[in-house]
């Protein structure tokens, strides 16, 4: 090989190894919004459980596109999917494009609701975030009033199966866990009575404020105790006997 | 054939140089973790402590100020290197840990696999790792947590259980006396993203609330209490 070769195998070799660890970082930590390009539930866990193994139905984050959605639906729903996706719950577009949802989006949404398994506790709260941001109509007080009335959630690993003897580490962080099993639930009543307490201080009749305060005192016979508490709190602090 | 010679150093010296600097270029590149730290677990604690990197706010209160100073995405992360070094894969005795420290251990903190297993809320796993971080502070003897008194009464008069075992909480190693302490550091951590985040999202801000809210049962001296929620703005 001439010198000149040699020039330009080493110029390629130089300009391989800039892109070879760059290529392989961007691919482990997004592009610099914090949205990651692997799924990270789609790794194979060293040492799956098995209510790892349990998790293996279809598709447990991945919100389904209904048909008949308008273009811009779809866009956001894929949005949220995202978010699942990469588990940022401080993704931007969470204020700027999961914003104005129509009634067919959010009708969209409360069926991915039903399609998450029961354990997605942050994604399952984070529709009802989203839908209970802007409530605008009967059909969504209604879905908040069924989150309420779920079974309650008995441990983050399998919902239906309650946790045995607490021990010392668990009593530690418990309220940390327990707060997260009922967070579809608390995230429900916080934002009916955000909504409610907005339209009383804006002097506006609203229909659904009597929708709301029913759903509350429904909630006070919840089986779950956490969710009866706090549907009491709401209603006393909204001053509602 | 010192041409080609000349060419195998220059490959080796960019090639070495190049790596080195991704290395450095990696988010955390002073947290070490063991082998044994899962990808998608080290991953995941490291995107969220890039999260926690990227919080901005104008504003805090005079005991987040004393604890972690602004409310500032490098301020907590500097926070966080002062204290912990290495991040550590255990199963903390419990089915349904997070994170926990062993004292024996000092700079380390022990991730469960149910970090990546449970989904909760980002902010709330976080503060469980700053919880455990403040843990690790030997010179505090590493803010041991007070026992809960009898009867453990919340505000509404109610005995403190676990909802899901109906234990109750009193006489249990689960309560702080001072609002310095991993439960009431971690308080003060939610309370002022709640309240100061400029650019969090609204649901980073609701969900700071609401697991701060419920942080704050565990602080049992009433003077301590009081000041936590005067410091809030809650009284």
């Amino acid at each position: 090989m001439t010198k000149k070769n040699w020039i330009i195998l080493a110029i390629s070799v130089l300009v391989l190894a800039i892109l070879i660890p760059n290529i392989v970082r961007w691919a482990h930590h997004g592009l610099g919004s914090g949205v990651t390009l692997s799924h990270p539930e789609t790794e194979t866990p060293a040492d799956p459980s098995p209510a790892e193994h349990r998790d293996a139905r279809p598709s447990p984050s991945a919100t389904p596109t209904p048909k008949g959605l308008s273009s811009e639906d779809q866009r956001k729903l894929s949005i949220l999917n995202e978010i699942f996706a990469s588990k940022n719950d401080n993704d931007p577009r969470m204020d700027s494009d999961l914003v104005n949802l129509s009634p067919e989006l959010k009708k969209a949404m409360t069926e991915s609701y039903r399609h998450l398994v029961a354990e997605k506790r942050n994604e399952r709260g984070t529709i009802v975030f989203l839908i209970g941001r802007e409530l605008k109509d009967g059909a969504d007080v209604d879905f908040l009033k069924s989150v309420l009335m779920e079974k309650p959630c008995l441990s983050l690993s399998d919902c239906s199966k309650p946790v045995a003897m607490p021990s010392e580490e668990e009593l530690h962080l418990a309220g940390m866990n327990e707060t997260t099993a009922n967070y579809p639930q608390l995230m429900a009543i916080r934002q009916m009575e955000k909504a409610y307490r907005k339209w009383a201080e804006a002097g506006v009749s609203n229909p659904l404020s009597g929708q709301v305060i029913q759903a509350f005192r429904e909630a006070l016979h919840s089986p779950n105790p956490r969710v009866s508490d706090e549907a009491r709190r709401a209603l006393e602090s909204l001053g509602i006997n | 054939m010192s041409n080609q010679l000349s060419a195998l150093i220059l490959f080796f010296v960019s090639f070495t140089s190049i790596s080195a600097w991704a290395s450095d270029a990696r988010p955390r590149p002073d947290l070490r973790f063991d082998r044994d730290v899962d990808a998608s677990l080290k991953q995941q604690i490291l995107n969220d402590l890039e999260f926690m990197g990227s919080l901005k706010g104008s504003k805090a209160t005079p005991l987040h100020r004393k604890i972690f100073g602004k409310v500032d995405g490098q301020s907590y992360l500097r926070w966080f290197d002062d204290r912990v070094s290495t991040v550590g894969k255990n199963l903390c005795g419990s089915d349904t840990a997070v994170a926990c420290v062993l004292s024996a251990w000092p700079n380390k903190i022990w991730m469960s696999p149910n970090y990546t297993k449970f989904s909760q809320p980002q902010i709330a796993r976080l503060s469980v790792i700053y919880h455990e971080a403040r843990h690790t502070e030997a010179d505090e003897r590493f803010w041991p947590h007070a026992t809960c008194p009898r009867p453990f009464l919340n505000d509404e008069g109610k005995d403190v259980r676990s909802i899901w075992t109906g234990a109750l909480l009193q006489g249990e190693p689960a309560c702080d006396v001072t609002a310095f302490g991993s439960y009431g550091s971690q308080t003060i951590l939610l309370k002022n993203i709640a309240l100061n985040c400029d650019n969090c999202t609204e649901k980073v801000r609701a969900d700071a609330d609401l697991f701060a809210n419920d942080q704050l049962i565990r602080i049992i001296d009433p003077s301590s209490k009081a000041a936590m929620k005067k410091d809030f703005g809650m009284q």
